[in-house]
């Protein structure tokens, strides 16, 4: 059985991916309304913090015991 | 406020979430064999993951938000709640209460009542627990509903039955088991789905420093301002909060409310159930500086008319809840939104699922298995707790309609918990702690000090008696009134079941070995290193808090 991490970080990794996707179009094409720090990126460093501990988790999973 | 527009990658983000628990249900269904599978995790869980879900199944999206606007509205007191409001019990229970709990092999908190009291104990609060749990649990569900639809436009009755039929669903295939899943990936998408905005806030302002400058004095201490209740935004004592908060709302929820200590319950053996609650002692200490820092940067930009932010106005009430999400509109851009609305979403439907698994647990074993059909097989249990899972969710949906059309349901909340965890509080401290208190004590104890709560909870709403006798002071808010509540149900319920258990006949003392502390051998962990020891850690987790109390002072 996989361990909860393995879902952990499944989840993160996904959601990173798409978050980041989500920067890039913002980055490359800004959208009309912009937010209050969109000069900052937060969708692109953020989404790539989740991408780093999901795959920590993913990485993690087989040693997991539970 | 313009209601949050998710786009296509915010949509796919909340569409992953769902396929992942939904997923999960049935993945985890495979290995839900029998009853305690289904309703003990097959206890092989560690202390970290039985920790992180002990601590999700209490963080709750109603929760964040209002925890958030009620910082808003009283400042750095809501940080009591997660502090000296939590971090005592959680040690409590890890390194006195939980011995008995997990070495008796109960399957719930009414199971332990029926081996030190009698059955008629074990019935009274399972009915009561089953009641709240339920109505806890539809509330919930409309609390979500309102806020998608006030924040994201979705369809009330749309998002209600959604949600209710994917938690259904994976709680139904694999009981506590995915419910624990679910609740630890919702701990993570919390953090990662809110704390960005505590991060984006405190870089607009400048720095934490600077946030706790541009609040009021009273809002930014922790107990500086509580000799005087005219002088602090909750309007309390320190008496009040160490006596109702510290004491018996947060011992009484922490110790003895089967919904957060059934997480324990699933751990792999006794050390582990012991640090549960320890280990999560730490996760909750942090929580703060996310709720708290957002309600305080909240405050600060209401504060600042150059900002343009201002909370949503209903009916010329201010709607406190919608500091969070307001700050989510303000900072998030696509893909971003999407993971902060499925934060939300995660939270309510975590906290639904958490209730119907205690539900469907405490149905089984302590009405249904206790009352009903003392001889049904484990297979018939295991069957019972999957239709009490439907039972469950479809009268949550009841009670969520319910609470739309009756607005005020939402009031009596602080009155289910002090009703039903204040009382119990007192009954589980002298059941484990002394073995003369007798099944009729325990038994109509709990029921006086559950009627007095309830009573006293009617008396001020109609005004009776003024919320001033009840909290010992000339001036209070709603917030002291529940904790002066919760406190006297205490004192009812502990010097009835005294005073009856010194006329009603007692249970022998060789019936009582494993149930209460001095007739129990002390645990013998000895051969435990130092390091990995729950005492060890409890100490740790007390200097942190009293760390944390001195430097907000």
């Amino acid at each position: 059985m996989k361990s909860i991490w393995y879902f952990v970080g499944l989840t993160l990794s996904i959601m990173g991916v798409l978050i980041v996707i989500a920067g890039i179009i913002d980055y490359i094409s800004p959208p009309a309304r912009l937010t209050l720090m969109a000069g900052a990126h937060p969708a692109l460093w953020w989404g790539l913090v989740m991408i780093v501990f999901g795959g920590i988790f993913i990485l993690r999973e087989p040693k997991a015991k539970e | 406020m313009e209601a949050l527009t998710l786009g296509v990658i915010d949509w796919l983000v909340v569409a992953t979430y769902f396929a992942i628990v939904i997923g999960l249900g049935f993945y985890l269904k495979r290995f839900t064999k029998n009853e305690e599978d289904f309703f003990l995790a097959g206890r092989k869980n560690s202390s970290w993951v039985a920790g992180l879900a002990f601590l999700s199944a209490n963080l709750g999206a109603l929760e964040l938000l209002g925890m958030t606007g009620n910082t808003f509205k009283y400042g750095m007191y809501v940080a009591h709640f997660y502090w000296i409001g939590a971090i005592p019990a959680m040690i409590f229970l890890g390194i006195y209460m939980m011995p008995f709990y997990y070495s008796s092999k109960i399957k719930s908190i009414p199971g332990y009542l029926k081996l030190r009291f009698d059955e008629k104990t074990r019935v009274l609060n399972g009915i009561a627990f089953g009641v709240m749990t339920l109505l806890v649990s539809g509330i919930n569900l409309y609390a979500m509903a309102l806020v998608l639809r006030t924040f994201v436009g979705w369809d009330w009755n749309v998002s209600m039955l959604i949600s209710a039929v994917t938690v259904g669903l994976y709680v139904g295939m694999s009981g506590l088991m995915s419910a624990i899943f679910t609740e630890i990936i919702q701990f993570f998408l919390i953090w990662f789905g809110l704390f960005l905005v505590s991060i984006l806030g405190i870089v607009e302002i400048g720095s934490v420093q600077e946030i706790l400058n541009r609040v009021p004095e009273s809002f930014a201490t922790l107990w500086s301002t509580s000799a005087d209740p005219t002088q602090n935004g909750m309007m309390i004592t320190w008496a009040g909060i160490v006596l109702g908060l510290g004491f018996v709302l947060s011992f009484g929820y922490w110790t003895t409310d089967f919904l957060v200590v059934q997480r324990a319950f699933s751990a792999k053996d006794l050390r582990s159930a012991r640090m549960t609650p320890i280990l999560a002692s730490f996760f909750k200490m942090a929580l703060p500086f996310l709720v708290i820092l957002a309600g305080l940067i909240a405050l600060v930009l209401s504060r600042d008319p150059q900002s343009g932010f201002a909370l949503l106005q209903e009916g010329g009430q201010v709607n406190y809840d919608s500091a969070l999400p307001l700050l989510i509109a303000r900072y998030y851009p696509a893909g971003l939104i999407g993971l902060g609305v499925t934060a939300l979403l995660a939270g309510f439907m975590a906290g639904q699922a958490g209730n119907i698994s205690a539900f469907n647990t405490v149905w089984t074993y302590d009405i249904y298995k206790s009352v009903i059909n003392r001889k049904a097989s484990d297979a018939h249990l295991l069957w019972m707790g999957r239709a009490a899972t439907m039972v469950g969710v479809l009268l949550s949906i009841v009670t969520a309609y319910w609470a739309k059309s009756f607005p005020s349901i939402m009031d009596y909340m602080q009155a289910i918990f002090s009703w039903v965890n204040a009382p119990l509080f007192a009954t589980m401290l002298l059941g484990m702690f002394v073995w003369w208190i007798t099944p009729n004590g325990a038994f109509w104890g709990l029921l006086a000090g559950m009627s007095s709560s309830f009573v006293l909870f009617l008396a001020v709403k109609f005004q009776w008696i003024d919320n001033n006798v009840l909290t010992l002071s000339t001036s209070a808010s709603d917030m002291a009134a529940n904790f002066w509540r919760a406190w006297w149900a205490w004192v009812i319920c502990f010097g009835a079941t005294i005073g009856i258990s010194l006329f009603t006949k007692r249970r022998e003392k060789s019936e009582l070995v494993g149930l209460v502390k001095s007739l129990t051998p002390k645990v013998d962990d000895s051969h435990v290193a130092l390091i990995r020891r729950p005492e060890t850690w409890a100490i740790i987790s007390a200097v942190v808090l009293v760390a944390l109390n001195i430097y907000f002072w």
